[in-house]
């Protein structure tokens, strides 16, 4: 019987961190690598699939003057990779109250007036490991469009890459935070028929099937489940007009 | 605000490398400081800013001149040696803002939701490096 | 119909849209075909252009190359901008390749990444400029419609230097005078007419644009003049602050006098048209 490293041979390449160089298996990634090199994340790593933002690297190739960005838990090791993680970014922000959003572009500006000090180098965006252009952000910003700015910074995990590399200390994520938070209390339009439904339950309409069906047997629930499945009808009491 | 004293020399050099200007070539006529439109908020003005460069050590930490100062280039066109006192200043200027002496923060300034970006982009460039 | 490539400025898309409207109503009515870059970004200001700061010429040269190519689409090459600092700051930066070649070459090698740096080909003009260039048409369009109301022009610093991107002598300009001619007012001049508002200080030290706006406004009274205009819309902002002064955009003077009544904002009908009523 062969072991799988017999049957698939492993290839190793060398990476370095902090500035020892590692032997890890080709294929992994930088998280991953880090771990069978023997260290533990205690901090700088989240979900581990790419969504919270906890675990930006930086990293270059001998050679190479390109700073490369990625997230950890994303980016596959590569012979060669100088890595360094990025734990957290210092990036400070007064959390303004629902009440206290006004909708105003210039009231975001007011709050974070650095962002005029943006020269547009671009540095932010080629830091994203996103793809996503925190200087188109930050621009339709200062001239006033905040939906286009939200629309922008919609899939943004605050990493805080951009601001890192930030020549004007711009606090990238910050403002993107509270631009979401004027677009959706002030741009966007509330969908009715969830105010209506709101509305509805707390007036109280559906208490009684609820009441119902909460004090009836799990039996007779599976029941009824497994005929709405067949047939797409509910009985009566269920069907609250 | 933290101290930054520069000797004339170094200050000529300074100036001759960033802006191509000589401040030798001064010969204090005050043109500059007669067209100036806010000559009467600097400690010195641009006439005897030249001259203090030119003889003596000037403390960066210390001189209101530098931000008072709007880069109207009225001194620059008028100057009839091309000393162009405007760019001095914006040297002295930069070089201040680079050691890190900066003369307010914005939270001094009153900026409110109505404050158009024209000001914000043009007192970021000027006063905080 | 000549195409005209136009860079907003962030100000005036936030700030002054009430400029923005009038001006290009006016150039739409001089039949020019506007077009509003596709890709534009704040141009920095161009007091860092003055120092030797390589990386505030970023912003500029970046919307030049970027203009340069959606110039070669569309077969223009004109920029006109609206706002007197992204005037100067981006006529600077066209001329920067002509100038000092170590910061062309640093500024431009750090672009060349993204695309081929700006090298020469558009000419960056500013609103008055093209009005001026028009002004018979301007005249016909305008039909002399202010009747004789006496208008005085404040230039403000930022069109006029430093002389590199001068748009008139900056010691005696005229241009804003023929237009005002062109529309059938009587331009009265004074002595204060190129002297600085103050600018940005009005944040930062707020007793200059009081006192530099008040020795303005002063003259301007000792002139006769019964509204200003003025070209740069933070000279504008100032004024307002701190004057009682009636003062417009050129552009929006310009387009009432054209008939272009939709693109004027209430305050400013209200504001021309109490003379209408006197004459």
């Amino acid at each position: 019987m062969t072991s799988s490293s017999e049957a698939h041979p492993r290839e190793y390449i060398t990476i370095y961190f902090n500035g020892e160089a590692y032997k890890v298996p080709k294929g992994l990634t930088i998280m991953k690598a880090l771990e069978y090199a023997g260290f533990r994340f205690t901090r700088g790593s989240g979900c581990r699939g790419g969504f919270c933002g906890a675990c930006p690297v930086i990293y270059r190739f001998p050679g190479d003057y390109k700073v490369r960005v990625g997230l950890a838990c994303q980016t596959a090791v590569e012979d060669g990779m100088f890595i360094s993680l990025i734990p957290y970014v210092p990036l400070v922000e007064r959390i303004p109250k629902r009440e206290e959003l006004k909708p105003e572009p210039g009231y975001v500006v007011k709050l974070f007036p650095e962002i005029s000090r943006c020269v547009s180098c671009n540095s932010c965006s080629k830091a994203c490991p996103q793809g996503l252009k925190p200087m188109d952000a930050i621009q339709a910003i200062l001239r006033g469009d905040l939906k286009k700015a939200a629309e922008l910074t919609f899939e943004c995990i605050a990493c805080g890459l951009c601001s890192l590399r930030c020549p004007a200390e711009i606090r990238h994520h910050a403002v993107f935070r509270l631009v979401g938070r004027v677009v959706g209390v002030h741009y966007i339009s509330r969908a009715k028929s969830v105010e209506t439904r709101v509305r509805e339950i707390e007036s109280g309409k559906y208490n009684k099937a609820f009441e119902t069906l909460l004090s009836m047997p799990m039996s007779e629930v599976r029941k009824i489940y497994e005929e709405f499945m067949k047939t797409g009808r509910l009985p009566e009491f269920l069907e609250v007009k | 605000m933290a101290r930054l004293v520069l000797s004339p020399r170094e200050l000529r050099e300074y100036i001759r490398e960033h802006t191509g200007r000589e401040v030798t070539a001064c010969m204090h006529c005050g043109t500059c400081s007669a067209v100036c439109p806010v000559v009467n908020f600097m400690d010195m003005h641009p006439a005897a800013l030249v001259k203090a460069v030119q003889r003596s050590a000037i403390d960066l930490g210390n001189l209101k001149v530098i931000w008072a100062c709007i880069s109207c280039m009225t001194c620059v066109d008028k100057c009839p040696r091309d000393v162009a006192p405007g760019l001095v200043i914006e040297t002295l200027r930069q070089l201040a803002l680079r050691n890190g002496i900066e003369p307010r923060t914005y939270s001094q300034m009153p900026i409110d939701e109505t404050t158009p970006s024209i000001l914000l982009v043009l007192y970021s460039r000027k006063g905080t490096g | 119909m000549q195409v005209l490539l136009y860079y907003p400025g962030c100000s005036i898309k936030r700030d002054f849209p009430e400029v923005e409207k009038a001006s290009l109503a006016v150039l739409a009515a001089l039949g020019y075909k506007v077009v509003e870059l596709r890709d534009w970004y704040c141009c920095g200001g161009f007091p860092g252009t003055l120092a030797w700061d390589h990386i505030k010429y970023v912003s500029a040269l970046r919307t030049l190359s970027m203009a340069y190519q959606q110039a070669r689409e569309l077969g223009a090459s004109t920029i006109v901008t609206l706002c007197a600092f992204c005037y100067n700051t981006l006529k600077q930066a066209s001329q920067l390749h002509e100038g000092s070649l170590e910061m062309y070459k640093r500024v431009a090698d750090y672009l060349r990444d993204e695309f081929e740096p700006y090298r020469g080909g558009l000419r960056v003009a500013h609103f008055i400029e093209i009005l001026y260039e028009r002004v018979k048409e301007v005249a016909k369009l305008a039909e002399g419609r202010l009747k004789k109301i006496k208008v005085a022009a404040y230039y403000g610093c930022v069109l006029l230097r430093p002389k590199a991107v001068a748009v008139d002598n900056p010691d005696n300009p005229r241009i804003i005078e023929e237009i005002i001619k062109a529309l059938g007012a009587e331009p009265v001049t004074y002595p204060y007419r190129t002297y600085c508002c103050g600018s940005f200080q009005i944040l930062a030290e707020p007793s200059i644009v009081k006192r530099n706006v008040e020795k303005i406004a002063a003259s301007i009274a000792g002139s006769g003049a019964e509204i200003v205009v003025t070209p740069c819309q933070l000279c504008l902002y100032n004024l307002r602050k701190y004057s009682n002064l009636k003062i417009l955009d050129l552009s929006e003077l310009v387009a009432y006098a054209m008939n272009l009544q939709e693109s004027l904002s209430p305050e400013v009908l209200r504001a021309v048209r109490t003379f209408e009523s006197k004459t």
